[in-house]
């Protein structure tokens, strides 16, 4: 029974997506002067690199500092018994 | 094949154990990330209304936003982020009391610059500049009221950091992650600045 109700869910759901209603753009945002598409461009870039950059440097900071405790705990000079 | 390490009979150190990132920090990092995305949305459709503005800019009827005297509330904001970081370089020194000046600086810098912020919205809602008045007024409240509400925020953090300072129950879990917060605000604004005023 359950398994009928997702199947019938799926089956809905993969059917709402064919029948989209149309996009319209916003009347007010949309225009097609250099400078607006230049702005939607930019602010496209921006909105699509910013997290990506701010990951990057996260990790990229981890790294470096997870790489120097690790070289201080177990530093060479070390005696071993 | 993993590599063979010396083992210490003592035990990871104190450091090691500790990890990477104070915990309160990390959260922090989280919570300003998702904050820098806000206010990237805020400035993003910004630059979009303005660029696709037909009227003048400002539009006719608003004044001008103050841009000569928001640049010196600008320097008041930098200069606290600067007395933050060099409160937290004391604190991690020998005295950690002896941050208290410098964190007193840093308050009483961000205080001026919310009270700054506050005497320039009166003056432009006595101009006819409100929330509804035009595209430039809901933006302008909405982009510098949210950064307002932050700077709010880290002052009262701020605040109890320096009370906690004086008592000496400040850790530096949680003067890492004030500090964190902090610079975001600080940080944030020439953006905002440049983008809203100029």
């Amino acid at each position: 029974m359950r398994r009928l109700a997702r199947g019938s869910a799926a089956l809905f759901l993969a059917c709402a997506a064919l029948i989209p209603a149309s996009a319209w753009a916003c009347p007010f945002c949309f225009s097609g002067s250099p400078k607006v598409r230049m702005a939607f461009f930019g602010t496209t870039v921006l909105l699509s690199l910013l997290p990506l950059g701010m990951i990057s440097a996260g990790v990229v900071w981890i790294r470096r500092v997870g790489r120097g405790m690790w070289a201080e705990e177990f530093d060479d000079s070390d005696p071993v018994p | 094949m993993s590599p063979v390490l010396p083992i210490r009979e003592a035990g990871p150190s104190a450091a090691f154990r500790r990890g990477l990132v104070e915990n309160a920090s990390f959260g922090m990092a989280l919570f300003v990330f998702t904050e820098v995305m806000l206010f990237a949305g805020f400035i993003s459709a910004f630059v979009i209304v303005h660029s696709g503005s037909r009227t003048p800019w400002p539009p006719p009827g608003q004044p001008r936003l103050p841009a000569e005297q928001t640049a010196i509330n600008t320097i008041a904001l930098l200069a606290s982020g600067v007395c933050l970081y060099y409160a937290g370089k004391k604190f991690r020194g020998p005295r950690p009391k002896s941050a208290a000046p410098w964190m007193g600086a840093a308050l009483a810098l961000a205080a001026f610059f919310v009270i700054f912020q506050g005497m320039e919205w009166l003056a432009l809602l006595r101009q006819g500049m409100t929330l509804t008045s035009s595209q430039l007024g809901s933006f302008f409240y909405v982009i510098v009221g949210a950064h307002a509400l932050h700077a709010v925020a880290a002052i009262v953090a701020l605040a109890i950091s320096w009370a906690m300072l004086q008592a000496g129950r400040l850790t530096r879990s949680q003067l890492g992650a004030v500090q964190l917060f902090w610079y975001f605000v600080v940080l944030v604004w020439p953006f905002l600045y440049w983008k809203v005023y100029l």
